[in-house]
């Protein structure tokens, strides 16, 4: 049996790649149902993350109703299910359209998570072993440290504005952005000062000073991440076949 | 003691820990007034930052209540704290937030569509206080560390609150701006400013200290 959270990284990526442009490819809804269900018994089973994902997917759902409106709206196909003084509000095919959409989007995040259960030592190891280039590798690995000290920046200049009185959930749309600037400009130069920084730290400990560099640590896929890429493939074809 | 005055600043019997973190701390009170200036001490990672938020609204506790003037934080939005109790961060960069010194110390006043003539003569004075004529024409951002304290400190005088909750005013200042400060601190405590001083520097608070507090291992001591 698999160990938890213990596949290699690449097959993780190889599970993400596939499921996503299958998602992305198909317009089936009972196949996006299919996808989306492999993709949650796959997090389920390797990690944890499931609570967060399905939170992260609780925000998005005025987005979906809005886009079954505009859907149904916009568009003549379909039948209509709520009719307001002449104008069609909704139609079962706008209902369609934005469950798919919502699948789609579940998907993906459902699937990214995925890569979220290894360690980000192992994600890089595991790119690098792809044969990505080491700077990109090396960028996204330092964008990924950013991102939580990014937050809590966020998130004490939000609170330093609301001691000033300005509430940003609370202001009108036009001064929003105003708002916005004054909370974004700062943070935007701050980082790239750090990062101007950081490159310097970098090159005085000798990056890229040699030619080539090589790991001390070395990822080898085994038998059981060859049976989940298999079977992954297999299932996503076979249901591609039998359900469209 | 003074056990029966009710304090403009009461922390009563609160605990606090981080996520599913221990409590840290637990069933601590304290009072604090508008017409002393109280030293909270104490190592690091020992909570005095945590303890200013918790006071400030940004932090909820786990159990027990903070009340501000009679009313419970909790019940308050962050605005309506703010403008009773200044707060400066630990960390200027979280206040800093115009493109120009004269920006920073006017901006949530123009956003606001507050009294901009009046903001603008107090902007003046405290550059003039605080001797930060020299910094007039430099993004904020590119301020060294101590004049960007300085500066956050002067943003938020510029709300006259009744009480200030200063997180390390004189971390990285040099020591005649530290000598300014105090005087500042001085004049503004003379006029019935209360003050809560979280410091790492035992000489500060000689001569401006009414009392110190050290927060240790989750509860808070006279020392
Ligand atoms: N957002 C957070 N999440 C989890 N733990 C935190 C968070 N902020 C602070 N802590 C932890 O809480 C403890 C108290 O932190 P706090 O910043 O209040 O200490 P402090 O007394 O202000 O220290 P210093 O003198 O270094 O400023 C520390 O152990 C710190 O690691
Ligand atoms: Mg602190």
């Amino acid at each position: 049996m698999v160990e938890r959270g213990k596949l290699d990284p690449r097959s993780k990526l190889f599970f993400v790649a596939t499921i996503s442009s299958f998602a992305v490819g198909v317009s089936d809804t009972r196949m996006l149902l299919f996808l989306f269900i492999l993709a949650a018994l796959a997090l389920v089973y390797l990690g944890t993350g499931i609570y967060q994902a399905v939170h992260r997917l609780g925000k998005l759902i005025y987005v979906v109703l809005a886009l079954a409106i505009v859907q149904s709206v916009l568009t003549d196909a379909g039948e209509p299910l709520i009719r307001l003084m002449g104008v069609t509000i909704l139609t079962d095919y706008g209902i369609e359209r934005a469950a798919q959409f919502l699948l789609r989007v579940s998907i993906i995040i459902t699937s990214s998570f995925l890569i979220l259960t290894s360690t980000t030592r192992d994600l890089i190891q595991g790119l690098l072993q792809m044969k990505l280039p080491y700077e990109l590798v090396f960028m996204l690995s330092i964008a990924a440290k950013f991102l939580p000290t990014l937050r809590n920046e966020m998130i004490h200049k939000v609170m330093a504005m609301e001691l000033q009185g300005i509430d940003l959930k609370g202001i009108r749309m036009g001064k929003k952005l105003k708002a916005y600037r004054y909370l974004l400009l700062p943070v935007t130069v701050n980082s790239l000062l750090k990062s101007r920084e950081l490159g310097v730290a970098m090159e005085m400990r000798g990056f890229r000073a040699m030619e080539t560099r090589t790991s001390f640590r070395q990822l080898r896929l085994e038998g059981k991440d060859y049976l989940f890429m298999g079977a992954t493939a297999a299932t996503v074809i076979i249901a591609y076949i039998i359900i469209t | 003691m003074s056990q029966n005055k009710t304090r403009y600043i009461e922390i009563e019997n609160i605990s606090f820990g981080y996520g599913k973190g221990p409590d840290l701390f637990n069933n601590l009170s304290l009072g604090l007034d508008k017409d002393e200036i109280t030293v909270l001490l104490g190592e690091n990672g020992s909570g005095k930052t945590t303890l200013a938020k918790l006071v400030m609204g940004m932090l909820g506790p786990r159990s027990g209540r903070i009340m501000l003037d009679g009313v419970s934080v909790e019940d308050l939005a962050l605005g309506e704290v703010g403008m009773r109790v200044g707060y400066l961060f630990q960390n200027p960069d979280h206040q800093i937030f115009g493109a120009t010194l004269i920006d920073q110390l006017l901006w949530s006043f123009e956003f606001l569509g507050e009294d901009i003539d009046l903001a603008k003569g107090k902007a003046e004075e405290l550059i003039r206080l605080f001797g930060l004529e020299g910094s007039r024409d430099t993004y904020p951002y590119y301020l060294s560390l101590g004049e960007k304290r300085i500066l956050a400190l002067a943003s938020v005088l510029m709300r006259s609150p009744d009480y200030l909750i200063l997180d390390e005013p004189t971390s990285s200042l040099d020591e005649e701006r530290a000598g300014v400060l105090k005087e500042v601190l001085k004049n503004l405590s003379e006029r019935g400013i209360g003050m809560l001083i979280i410091t790492h520097d035992y000489d500060f608070p000689e001569g401006l200290a009414h009392r110190t507090i050290v927060l240790s291992e989750g509860r808070a001591c006279n020392g």
